[in-house]
């Protein structure tokens, strides 16, 4: 499904340059479900914005069904996301202009999809946002704002699903319930998930956890812990 | 309060709302400081020499000398002075001709100020013994010095001095004859003055008596004046004229002149005041978490909402100052730079007033365009602002007492407005005429992303991704649309107005009059000479065709039996002492159409008939039917008015106030006017004539050819009026341009600050989209589509508006032809301009959208 071998990453700012992920290798396969765990800071949603074709890395490879990642052009790449990869962002990157349902239908919207709302409008029923179609993003709450981010990743049916951080600004009771929707939509699309947290119950619900540590992706084989996140 | 209130306003004085708050309200209070100061300079300065312009407190003006028992009455009122005044030719010994206002006065002239010559020579001494005084403007132009000779009438004239300064000298004189200064007995010896020459007699009375005292500035009282002249001379219907009515004309067509440019200044300031609410806007959006650590730590509301708006007083008043005595320093060194040419106080302390004026104008203003933005950022919940909102809903409805205070605001604004404006009928004019254009945009707007919204959900797009994303841009919450149209579109429109008189008066003088108007023109052709001038005139180099009418001068002194001079109406009472100019109804008087009643045959031979221009007959009241009494040369003549008629106003080569039918005036005509038309062409078939000669050398050939057979007829080259017409063109299109730029510049600072806000939201929206999936090729698509969509509509808004507009003023106050060049013309300027401005703009984003995904997601997380 994915897989990303000896990716070198380093940000610069003045003459500091700080190595954010150093000959970081993994492979994942198709249909699973794996957690990315780590400190913050630890470069945890800069491989998310490398496996999703977002940054490009300085050195090494990232192959998505068999498509170098790393030699395409950003048009190329996006045309991928477009057509395979579904994202929920940390911060949900809703677009504050447009309502629920303009933001679900966007994806389909850029694939020229037609009927997007439709499917938008089912899908955010699905999400238990039926009756906030209309509502623009500042007028909704961060569990109902992280439930529209899911709800605009996974329309266009992608078969891999990556989310950073999905319940990180939520309360518990918010948090599973979103949790829970994240891991049914996922059965039901049959779809490989990604998910970035430091949440040890939500990456425990993961077939597998992977660390991120000095740049490193480390598997995890025992139970994931306080320690093993921080 | 206060100390907290400074020290933040010092602490954020780096900001870049507050920047673009204060330039915004630089420009358009700039523009207001300095129109109403050179106005209150110029004001000053003709009121402080309105008796030396004017030449005393009353002028008589006359066709012929006053009567002994009148002028002896006169005397009795105080000091008289006779200015005769005669406008004829004046040649070189090189056979130059020119028009000029030939004067002679007597030892009492001028009653106030006094002439400077160059040598310093009194009157007397530069006019004794054939001697004259000239202007520096016809010494320039015929190259004239001291000691040469020049021809006028039957005799040669000695120059003997220049004149440096002459009090009276009309403001009219560059165009129709530079004046020339002569004794009586010089006028007399010139031959020009016969019973049928057209001569004034200008008697001006500086008035006397008990309480008066000139030189503290007691003057008589006219309208005493008035009713002692009336009550002695009840049928004397010499035209009468005092200081106080000329006082006012000039004030009218100042204030005129004074009100355009003010309000392109307003607008300037409107526009600008977008720019304030932008600025207040992003300025309170940047406060947001201070607001709210403020609320945290117990600042009450009304203490958060006073430090705020406190803040934002005092930066619009600290740059309403700066800009207002900027504005003061133009005007003042605007009037240095008049101060030679025109009466203009150069006193900066007059100033002081219009900048204070101003001032606090521009200050209330900008207050009442923060106000709603201000409110509304005020009235967010702090809990609310806790959570970092970065997105407000511009649309949200303000409570009912900030409603209330901003409502206040924009009338107290709208109230100083009318204030400020010399004619308060024109300030209301342009307080209507804002509400009418924001209710109309705000429709405009509705409509426009009505359209899109349909657009967007009809499903006919939804395979065009940019085009779909473009007019989703047109109708979501925050769209640049509105604050674009305000701004942008009123100072395109402006520019466009602007374009549309400049064009068309270009065009009017370059080639409209050129080609319809004749070159040369002829004033007091005697009677008994006209056939030979004819003749001699259609002999001159290049001249094609001739033409004369009889011109007869009279008075209308009764309609119906009723005379006029008694009207309730002072307007129309006043008509009795006008002089009209009278005529046939001849086929050289082209354009004249019947508007109301009808014209006799040509064969017509009964009663006397007249018809009169429509103007004149709306100034006094009359009708088809109406008998008219007028009075000519001291003869009555009665005739029934039967057509009312219109003229084309640059398409008329004579023009008559009434005309009669055939036969009725022959016993009156004792002068003709005529008009020759030339052609290089016609010298180019003749090889006896110079083929090299273009028109403008044949017309001067031509004129000093006829001028020097017949010296006393007036010959004038349309060429030279055009000229100066040209000048005075050029002087008032660069006013204007430079008004109408600054306030492009200003809506340019508004556009930034749009742009600006609005690079944000397509920078978020970029980078969101690119990371679901969209092409970076499909997210310029729509950025450029949006801002085509934009470009397009406030360029057809300013195109409509705008020629709107600029036709209203041209046809009907400055009574210009418009035509589907000058159209084009300001067309091509609002796309110019647009595409211009808004293609910079697009650019600006789309070089910021070029960086990395990965990046903006971080900088906009």
């Amino acid at each position: 499904m994915i897989t990303i071998e000896n990716v070198q990453l380093a940000y610069t700012a003045g003459d500091t340059s700080v190595q954010v992920l150093n000959n970081a290798s993994m492979q994942v396969e198709a249909g699973q479900s794996v957690a990315i765990v780590g400190p913050s800071g630890s470069g945890k949603t800069s491989l998310l914005l490398v496996l999703t074709g977002l940054e490009t890395p300085d050195s090494g490879s990232v192959v998505f069904n068999g498509t170098p990642l790393h030699t395409l052009s950003s048009d190329a790449r996006a045309d991928i996301r477009r057509d395979s990869i579904g994202i929920v962002f940390q911060g949900f990157h809703l677009i504050p202009s447009l309502t629920a349902l303009e933001n679900v239908a966007l994806p389909l919207d850029i694939a020229g999809g037609t009927g997007t709302r439709v499917r938008a409008a089912e899908l955010l029923d699905h999400v238990g946002l039926g009756h906030r179609l209309d509502h623009y993003p500042n007028a909704m709450s961060g569990g109902e704002r992280q439930r529209v981010a899911i709800a605009r990743a996974l329309i266009h049916q992608p078969s891999l699903i990556v989310a950073d951080e999905p319940t990180g600004n939520l309360d518990n009771q918010t948090g599973d319930s979103i949790a829970d929707l994240l891991f049914e939509l996922n059965q039901q699309n049959d779809a490989t998930l990604l998910l970035v947290t430091h949440d040890p119950s939500l990456a425990a619900r993961c077939q597998r956890q992977v660390r991120l540590h000095e740049g490193n992706l480390q598997e995890v084989h025992e139970p994931v812990t306080d320690s093993i996140l921080n | 309060m206060l100390a907290f209130l400074w020290r933040d306003l010092i602490g954020n004085r780096r900001a870049r709302p507050l920047h673009l708050l204060a330039t915004s309200l630089f420009l358009g209070v700039l523009l207001i400081a300095a129109c109403t100061g050179l106005l209150t300079l110029i004001r000053d300065g003709i009121a402080g020499e309105e008796r030396q312009l004017f030449g005393g407190d009353i002028e008589l003006d006359v066709r012929e000398p006053l009567s002994a028992e009148v002028l002896s009455w006169i005397s009795t009122q105080g000091t008289v002075s006779r200015l005769t005044e005669l406008r004829t030719m004046l040649g070189t010994q090189d056979g130059d001709f020119t028009v000029i206002e030939l004067q002679s006065v007597d030892q009492n002239y001028p009653l106030y100020g006094s002439l400077q010559f160059e040598p310093p020579l009194s009157m007397q001494a530069a006019s004794a013994d054939f001697g004259a005084a000239i202007d520096p403007a016809l010494a320039a132009d015929l190259n004239l010095g001291i000691g040469d000779k020049v021809l006028v009438g039957d005799i040669e004239l000695t120059v003997r001095a220049i004149i440096l300064n002459q009090p009276d000298r009309a403001f009219t004189a560059d165009v129709r004859g530079p004046p020339v200064l002569v004794s009586d007995a010089t006028l007399n010896a010139t031959g020009l003055i016969s019973p049928t020459t057209l001569v004034d007699y200008e008697y001006r009375l500086r008035l006397e008596g008990p309480g008066i005292d000139h030189n503290r500035g007691l003057h008589g009282n006219t309208d005493d004046f008035i009713t002692a002249w009336r009550a002695a001379f009840p049928d004397n219907t010499s035209e009468l004229n005092t200081v106080e009515d000329r006082r006012d004309r000039v004030s009218e067509r100042l204030n005129e002149v004074a009100a355009v440019l003010l309000l392109i200044a307003v607008a300037t300031l409107l526009v600008g005041g977008l720019g304030v609410a932008n600025g207040v806007a992003a300025w309170m959006l940047s406060r947001r978490e201070d607001l709210a650590t403020l609320s945290a730590i117990g600042a009450r509301d009304a203490w958060r909402t006073k430090v705020m708006a406190g803040e934002v007083l005092l930066v619009a008043a600290l740059t309403s100052a700066l800009a207002a005595f900027s504005g003061a320093l133009i005007a003042y060194i605007l009037s240095r730079s008049l101060a030679d040419g025109l009466p203009v106080s150069t006193s900066p302390l007059l100033l002081l007033r219009p900048t204070l004026s101003s001032m606090a104008f521009g200050t209330l203003a900008a207050f009442a365009f923060a106000a709603p933005n201000l409110a509304r950022s005020l009235s967010t919940a702090p809990a609310r602002l806790l959570r970092g909102d970065t997105w407000q809903d511009a649309r949200a409805p303000l409570s009912p007492r900030a409603n209330a205070v901003c409502v206040a605001l924009g009338v107290a604004s709208a109230i100083a407005l009318i204030i400020l404006v010399p004619d308060p009928v024109i300030g209301i004019g342009f307080v209507l005429s804002m509400a009418f254009l924001y209710f109309a945009l705000s429709r405009l707007v509705g409509f426009i992303q009505n359209i899109s919204r349909r657009l967007v959900r009809s499903g006919k797009i939804d395979k065009h991704f940019a085009t779909r994303r473009a007019l989703a841009g047109l109708d979501q919450p925050g769209s640049p649309l509105r604050p674009l149209l305000l701004s942008l579109g009123i100072a395109s429109t402006l520019l466009v107005a602007a374009t549309i008189v400049i064009v068309s008066m270009v065009r009017l003088l370059d080639s409209t009059v050129p080609e319809r108007a004749p070159s040369l023109a002829f004033y007091d052709i005697q009677a008994p000479e006209v056939a030979e001038f004819e003749a001699i005139v259609s002999k001159a180099p290049g001249v094609t065709d001739v033409t004369t009418v009889p011109l007869v001068l009279g008075r209308l002194t009764e309609v119906n039996g009723e005379p006029l001079n008694d009207r309730a109406e002072a307007s129309e009472a006043l008509e009795a002492y006008d002089e009209h100019k009278l005529s046939y109804r001849l086929e050289q008087i082209d354009n004249v159409r019947a508007t109301s009643g009808t014209f006799w045959t040509p064969d017509y031979a009964g009663p006397p008939l007249v018809a009169m221009e429509d103007r004149e007959a709306d100034q006094i009241g009359v009708k088809p039917g109406d008998t008219l009494t007028f009075s000519i040369t001291g003869k009555t003549l009665e005739a029934e008015l039967v057509a009312i008629y219109a003229q084309g106003n640059f398409e008329t080569r004579f023009w008559f106030e009434a005309l009669f039918s055939p036969g009725v005036l022959d016993n009156f005509i004792t002068r003709y006017v005529g008009v020759a038309y030339q052609d290089s062409r016609a010298l180019n078939t003749n090889p006896d004539l110079q083929s090299s000669l273009n028109n403008t050398a044949i017309d001067i050939a031509a004129s000093n050819a006829i001028a020097s057979m017949y010296p006393a007829v007036v010959t004038i080259r349309t060429a030279r009026g055009l000229n100066s017409a040209r000048r005075i063109l050029n002087a008032a299109a660069l006013a204007v341009s430079i008004v109408a730029i600054t306030s492009l510049v200003a809506s340019l600072l508004v556009l930034a600050s749009v742009v600006a806000a609005n690079k944000q939201r397509q920078l978020q929206e970029a980078a969101i989209l690119h990371a679901i999936g969209s092409r970076h090729g499909s997210l310029m698509q729509a950025l450029g589509i949006e801002y085509l969509l934009l470009g397009t509509v406030v360029a057809l808004f300013a195109t409509t508006l705008g020629c709107a507009l600029g036709t209203l003023v041209a046809t009907m106050w400055l009574e210009l032809p418009v035509g589907p060049i000058t159209w084009m013309s300001a067309t091509a300027v609002a796309f110019g301009i647009v595409i211009l401005c808004l293609g910079a703009g697009a650019l600006w984003v789309s070089r910021a959208i070029s960086v990395s995904p990965a990046q903006l997601l971080r900088e906009v997380a």
